[in-house]
C-alpha cells in the first residue's frame, strides 16, 4: 500500500539572532491509509514542528517531506495551501472554530474554501455531522457547545473534505476523560475506516488506541 | 499606578493605533484651531487698525459716506474732558493696477492724519515721532508719505522715491518720506501715512473728515461722549472703537460661525476614532481590569483610568495640533480673509494674530473631545466583573439587541432634528439648525448597526459558495456590530458632510450663476482698475458716468454707489442706483412684484426703497414696513416698496433712488457704472472708447460676460476653503477604517491562522480585508449619501436661510452623488491595503496553537 505521507530525512533548524535551534534532527517515518501513530515525547521535543512539516504550514531544512505522494519542499507558497486544503485535515487542542460560524458552517469551511458546489457541501457536511454524532447541533455556535461537542464539530471539519492524512494535536489536551475516550474512540473508527492519522500526545490512553508509537526526544526518534 | 498597568504598556504595544488616534486628534484640532485662527485675525485686524494713531482712543467720530465737516473738530477738542482729538481721512488708494486685470491692484490704507501734531504722551512710538526723521516739509507741503517697511518691500520702494498710484479714478502721486519699521503697533503691511490736507487733496474730501480719533477722561466718558453727540452733525455718531468693531464681529457671525461649525466636523468625525480605540483597548484587557477589579480596585478608578486614556490621546493630539494649527493658520487666514475683504469689509489682514485664548480653546477642545468620545468605553470598562476573564468578544456579545435598540434611538434623533427645523433662529444664529444637523448625523449613526446587520445577512447569502473570502469577510464584521458601526458612522459623517456642501455648493453656485444673468444685463461695466473687491470705496467723479453717456453707441448709463451705515447694532449696506434705468432694463430680480417697471416709475426722487431679500429676512422688514436709516441731512425715514433678490450680501442692501441719495447724503460719487449698449455696437470697441473718453481719468471696464466670470471665481474662491476642510473630514474617517481593520485583523489573528490552516491563500486572506474594508465603504458611503442629502436640504432651506437671508435654490447632482459613492468605497478598499498585508502575514502554525 503506497503510503500517503513521508518523513525522510528531515531536519528542522530555526535560527533566532545568534542561536541557532535544532527541532528535528534527521527523522524518518512514512504513514499508510487506514494506520493511526503517535507521536509521543516531552515539550519540545519536536512533535509540533513535525506536525507541521507534515500540515504543509512549513518547510524542512533538509531531507523531504511527501503528502500524498507531493515534495512538499518543491511547492510555493500558493501549492503548498491547496495540498493543505485538499489533502490535509488539522485538529487542534483547543477546537479552533470559529466563534461568528454556526457548526454546519465550521464543518462546511474546507468544502467553501474548495468552492464546492453549495448541495454537495450541504450533503458532506451533513454525512460528516452525522459521523460525529452531532448532526441535532448543526446550528449551534461554538459558545453553545461543550468542549467534547467542540472537538467533535473540529474532527467533523477535519475530515468533511477526505483528507489524505488527518493530523491532531492533543486532541484530547483539553477535555475531560469522558469526552476523551469519545473522541479517541471515533477517531479510531476513522482510522479503522481507512484513513491515515498522526497523533501527537502526552496521554499514554491517547497513544493506547493506536496502531504504533513514535517517541521523540531532542528532534529525533527514540526506541 | 493603575493607568501605568492598563495604559503606558498598552499604548506602547499599540502604537500604529495610538499613532492613528493622535494624528486624528492633532487634525481635528489643527483645523479647529487655523479657522478659529482665521477668523480672529479677520476681526483683530479690523480692531487693530482703529488704534494706529493714538493707542488711548476711547472714542471715535465717524461720519458715513463722504465723510463730514471738518470744523467739526473745532467743537469737539473744546469739549471738557475731550484731552485729544485726531482729525483722520481713511481711504483706499490702489498701486501696480494694470487695465483688464481684477485682482492686480495692490491696495493700500491710506490713513490721513495731522502728522506735525504731538501725540498723547503714551504714545511715543507712534509714526509721528521723530524716530525716523522724516522732513516736515515733505510730508506737509510735499505729498510726502510714511509707508510700513512691508509695504516698501513688496512695492520695492525706497525713500525719497515719488510713487503713483490710484485715488478711485485719479492717478495720483506720492513721494516716500520715511518707512515705518516693521514691528509698529497697528502698522500693518497695508497702511500709508500721509498729512490729513494731503489726504483731503488725493481723495477729494477737502474740508471733509472721515472720523475723529478721541482721548477722553475715561471717569466721564458717557458725559463726554453725550456732549460729542450734540456739537456733531447729523448722520455722525460718537461711539467707543468696540461698539464698531462689534458691529463688525456681527456682520461676519454668520460667515465665521459657519466656516468654524464645518471645522468641527474635522473633531467630530475624530471622535468616532478615538471612541473605536479606547473601546477596542477595552476589549482587549478586559481579564486585567477583572483581575485588578478582584484586587480592589473600584469602579470610580477604572473609569477614571481609561478616561485617562482618552486624555492622554487628547493631550497628545492637541498638543501636535496646536502647532500643525498655527501653520495651517497661515494659509487659512489668507483665503478667509480675502473672503472677508471680498464679500464684507477690507480687513487689512497682515499674518495670523496669535491670540493665546484661541490657543487654549482648541486645546481644551481638543481634550474635551477625546475624553468625551472615551466616556462610553470607560464606563463599560468600570462595569467589568472581579475577575473577570472576558474575552476580546465580551463587550460586542453584550449588545445582542443593538441593532434594534439603535435604529429607534435614529427614529427618535430625526424626529428631533424635524422638531428643530421648525424653530427660528437666534439672533441671526441658526442654533435649532446646528442641533438639528447633529441630530440627522447622531441619527445617520444609530441606523449603522442595522444597515450592517442586513449588508451581512445578504452577503452571507450571496457569497455562500461564491467567494469564501467575501463569506468569511460578512461573517467577520458582523461579529463585531458595534466597533465595526462606529467605523461605519464615522465614515458616514464625513460622506454626509461632503455631500452636503457639495449639494449646497452646487445649487449656490447655479442658483447665482442664474441670478448673475438675471441681473447682470448691461453690457458694460466701469469699475475701478484693478479692484474686485467691493469692501474698498474706490469712488468715481460723477464727470465719468456723464461722459460715457454722450458715446455714440450708448443707450443709457446706470450709476451704483454703496456706503456702509450702521442699523440696529449691525453694519448694513446703504446702496442707490437710477430707478429710471430699472424701468427700462428691469435688472433686479423681485419678490412678490408683478409690474417691475410700474414699481420702477412711482420710485425716482422718493424715499421709496427697495430692501435685499437678506435684509428683510435678518431685520424681520417687509414690504410696505417703514424704517429708519441715519443721513446727514438727519435720520431718513424710508418706505419698503419692494424685496429684491440679492446674493451680494449677506448683510443686507437697503437700494434707493440715486437722486434721493444725492439730496440727502450729499454724495455725487459713484462707485460703477453700467453701460448699456445701443443694439448692434461693438462690444470690445466700445470699451475702449469708454476707457479713452475719460482719461487722464482712469478706469476699467468689463463686459458682462467677464463680470459673470468673476462673480463665479469670487464664488469659488469664497468655497474654495471649504473643499480643503472636508477632504480633511474624509481623510480622518479613512484613518478610523484602517484602525477598525487592523483591530479586527488582529483579533482574529488565530481565526485567520486557521483559515490559512484550512487552505486560504493569502491573496484570499487579502482579499477577505478589501472585502471588509468594502463593505465599510459601501455602508458609509450610502448611509452618507443618504443623510448628507438630508443635511443639504437642512443647510439651504434651514441653515442659510436663517444665517444669510437668502433661499438657494436646490439642485441635486446625481452624478456627484454616485461618484461620491464609488470614491469612499475604492478608498475604503485602500485604507485596507495595509491592514491586508498585517493579515496575510499572519504565521499559520502560531497563530492556531496560541490560546
Amino acid at each position: 500500500m503506497e503510503p500517503c505521507v513521508v518523513v525522510r530525512d528531515v531536519r528542522k533548524t530555526y535560527s533566532g539572532g545568534d542561536e541557532t535551534v535544532r527541532a528535528l534532527d534527521g527523522v524518518s517515518f512514512a504513514v499508510v491509509p487506514g494506520e493511526m501513530v503517535a507521536l509521543m515525547g516531552p515539550s519540545g521535543c519536536g512533535k509540533s514542528t513535525l506536525l507541521n512539516l507534515m500540515g504543509c504550514v512549513d518547510l524542512p531544512t533538509s531531507g523531504d517531506v511527501l503528502v500524498d505522494g507531493r515534495r512538499t519542499s518543491d511547492l510555493g507558497d500558493d501549492a503548498l495551501t491547496l495540498l493543505r486544503r485538499d489533502r490535509v485535515g488539522t485538529i487542534f487542542q483547543f477546537f479552533n472554530l470559529l466563534p461568528a460560524l454556526t457548526a454546519h458552517e465550521n464543518v462546511a469551511l474546507p468544502l467553501v474554501l474548495q468552492k464546492r458546489p453549495r448541495a454537495e457541501i450541504a450533503q458532506r457536511v451533513d454525512e460528516a455531522l452525522v459521523s460525529v454524532g452531532l448532526r441535532g447541533k448543526a446550528r449551534a455556535y461554538p459558545s453553545q457547545l461543550s468542549g467534547g461537542q467542540s472537538q467533535r464539530i473540529a474532527i467533523a471539519r477535519a475530515i468533511v473534505h477526505r483528507p489524505a492524512i488527518l493530523l491532531a494535536d492533543e486532541p484530547t489536551g483539553n477535555l475531560d476523560s469522558v469526552s476523551g475516550d469519545s473522541v479517541l474512540a471515533l477517531l479510531r473508527s476513522f482510522a479503522d475506516a481507512g484513513q491515515a492519522i498522526v497523533m501527537a500526545t502526552h496521554s499514554s490512553a491517547a497513544a493506547g488506541v493506536c496502531d504504533r508509537t513514535l517517541r521523540m526526544s531532542d528532534g529525533r526518534f527514540v526506541s | 499606578m493603575l493607568v501605568r498597568a492598563l495604559v503606558f504598556g498598552h499604548v506602547r504595544g499599540n502604537g500604529l493605533r495610538a499613532a492613528v488616534t493622535v494624528i486624528a486628534v492633532a487634525l481635528g484640532v489643527a483645523i479647529a484651531l487655523a479657522i478659529d485662527l482665521a477668523n480672529a485675525t479677520a476681526v483683530a485686524s479690523f480692531a487693530s487698525s482703529v488704534n494706529v494713531v493714538a493707542r488711548q482712543t476711547n472714542l471715535q467720530v465717524l461720519g458715513i459716506g463722504r465723510g463730514f465737516s471738518d470744523r467739526t473738530i473745532l467743537r469737539v477738542q473744546d469739549i471738557p474732558g475731550v484731552s485729544y482729538a485726531s482729525p483722520t481721512i481713511e481711504d483706499s488708494l490702489v498701486v501696480g493696477a494694470r487695465p483688464g486685470e481684477p485682482l492686480s491692484g495692490d491696495v493700500l490704507r491710506v490713513l490721513g492724519i495731522d502728522l506735525l501734531r504731538p501725540l498723547p504722551a503714551s504714545d511715543a512710538q507712534a509714526p509721528s515721532a521723530g524716530a525716523f526723521a522724516p522732513d516736515p516739509d515733505v510730508l506737509v507741503n510735499g505729498r510726502g508719505a510714511l509707508v510700513s517697511e512691508r509695504v516698501a518691500q513688496r512695492q520695492h520702494w525706497r525713500r525719497g522715491q515719488l510713487v503713483r498710484g490710484l485715488a478711485g479714478d485719479r492717478e495720483v502721486t506720492l513721494r516716500i518720506a520715511g518707512i515705518l519699521p516693521a514691528g509698529l503697533p497697528g502698522v500693518d503691511s497695508s497702511v500709508v501715512f500721509v498729512d490729513i490736507a494731503t489726504a483731503q487733496e488725493i481723495f477729494q474730501k477737502v474740508g471733509l473728515l472721515d472720523r475723529i480719533d478721541c482721548v477722553v477722561d475715561p471717569a466721564h466718558l458717557a458725559a463726554v461722549q453725550a456732549a460729542i453727540s450734540r456739537v456733531i452733525p447729523p448722520g455722525t455718531r460718537a461711539i467707543e472703537p468696540a461698539v464698531r468693531t462689534n458691529e463688525i464681529r456681527r456682520m461676519l457671525q454668520s460667515f465665521q460661525l459657519n466656516l468654524s461649525a464645518l471645522s468641527y466636523v474635522a473633531l467630530l468625525v475624530g471622535m468616532y476614532l478615538i471612541y473605536n480605540t479606547v473601546a477596542i483597548s477595552v476589549v482587549q484587557r478586559r481579564p486585567e481590569v477583572g483581575t485588578l477589579r478582584a484586587l480592589g480596585a473600584t469602579r470610580r478608578s477604572i473609569f477614571a483610568t481609561f478616561l485617562a486614556e482618552g486624555a492622554l490621546f487628547g493631550v497628545a493630539g492637541a498638543l501636535i495640533g496646536l502647532v500643525l494649527g498655527a501653520v495651517l493658520a497661515q494659509l487659512s487666514v489668507g483665503a478667509v480673509s480675502r473672503t472677508v475683504d471680498t464679500l464684507y469689509v477690507a480687513s487689512h489682514a497682515d499674518g495670523v494674530v496669535f491670540a493665546p485664548l484661541v490657543f487654549v480653546k482648541a486645546f481644551v477642545i481638543g481634550v474635551a473631545t477625546a475624553m468625551l468620545s472615551a466616556f462610553i468605553p470607560a464606563i463599560d470598562a468600570a462595569g467589568t466583573l472581579p475577575a473577570s476573564t472576558m474575552r476580546a468578544a465580551g463587550f460586542e456579545r453584550r449588545v445582542p439587541r443593538f441593532a434594534l435598540r439603535a435604529f429607534g434611538g435614529a427614529l427618535a434623533l430625526f424626529a428631533i432634528a424635524y422638531a428643530c427645523t421648525r424653530v427660528p433662529a437666534i439672533d441671526g444664529i441658526p442654533v435649532f439648525g446646528y442641533a438639528a444637523g447633529l441630530a440627522l448625523i447622531g441619527g445617520g449613526s444609530l441606523l449603522a448597526p442595522g444597515a450592517l446587520a442586513l449588508t451581512v445577512i445578504a452577503a452571507r447569502r450571496l457569497f455562500s459558495d461564491r467567494s469564501p473570502a467575501g463569506r468569511l469577510a460578512a461573517g467577520d464584521l458582523g461579529s463585531s456590530p458595534v466597533r465595526t458601526s462606529v467605523a461605519i458612522a464615522s465614515l458616514m459623517t464625513a460622506i454626509a458632510m461632503m455631500v452636503s456642501i457639495a449639494i449646497l455648493i452646487g445649487s449656490f453656485r447655479t442658483t447665482v450663476v442664474a441670478w448673475a444673468n438675471d441681473t447682470l444685463k448691461a453690457d458694460l461695466f466701469v469699475k475701478p482698475l484693478g479692484l474686485a473687491d467691493a469692501s474698498f470705496d474706490a469712488r468715481f467723479s460723477p464727470s465719468v458716468a456723464r461722459t460715457i453717456a454722450r458715446l455714440r453707441g450708448v443707450a443709457a448709463v446706470d450709476t451704483y454707489r454703496a456706503i456702509d451705515i450702521p442699523f440696529r447694532g449691525r453694519i448694513t449696506t446703504l446702496a442707490s442706483t437710477d430707478f429710471s434705468v430699472l424701468e427700462v432694463h428691469n435688472n433686479l430680480r423681485f419678490l412678490d412684484v408683478r409690474d417691475s417697471a410700474a414699481l420702477a416709475r412711482t420710485l425716482p426722487g422718493t424715499l421709496g426703497v427697495l430692501i435685499s431679500e437678506p435684509f428683510a429676512t435678518r431685520f424681520g422688514i417687509g414690504q410696505g414696513d417703514e424704517f429708519t436709516i441715519p443721513s446727514p441731512s438727519g435720520p431718513l425715514h424710508v418706505r419698503v416698496a419692494a424685496i429684491y433678490n440679492d446674493y451680494s450680501s449677506d448683510a443686507g442692501i437697503v437700494l434707493m433712488d440715486r437722486r434721493t441719495y444725492v439730496r440727502e447724503f450729499h454724495d455725487d460719487s459713484i462707485n460703477s457704472v453700467a453701460v448699456y449698449a445701443r443694439p448692434g455696437a461693438d462690444l470690445l470697441a466700445l470699451r475702449s472708447a469708454v476707457v479713452r473718453s475719460v482719461r487722464p481719468l482712469r478706469i476699467d471696464a468689463e463686459t458682462t460676460r467677464e463680470l459673470r466670470a468673476l462673480v463665479i471665481a469670487i464664488f469659488n474662491r469664497t468655497f474654495a476653503i471649504t473643499y480643503a476642510l472636508y477632504i480633511i473630514s474624509i481623510a480622518i474617517a479613512v484613518l478610523g477604517v484602517v484602525s477598525t481593520l487592523f483591530a479586527l485583523v488582529l483579533e482574529r489573528r488565530r481565526e485567520i491562522g486557521l483559515l490559512r490552516y484550512l487552505g486560504l491563500r493569502t491573496r484570499d486572506v487579502r482579499r477577505m480585508v478589501y472585502a471588509e474594508a468594502g463593505f465599510i465603504g459601501l455602508l458609509g458611503g450610502v448611509l452618507g449619501v443618504g443623510i448628507g442629502v438630508l443635511l443639504s436640504l437642512l443647510l439651504i432651506f434651514v441653515i442659510n436661510r436663517q444665517a444669510f437671508g437668502w433661499l438657494i435654490e436646490l439642485h441635486m447632482p446625481y452624478d456627484f452623488l454616485a461618484e461620491a459613492l464609488g470614491l469612499v468605497i475604492v478608498v475604503a478598499v485602500i485604507a485596507g491595503i495595509y491592514p491586508a498585508s498585517v493579515a496575510a502575514r499572519i504565521r499559520t502554525a502560531e497563530a492556531v496553537r496560541s490560546e
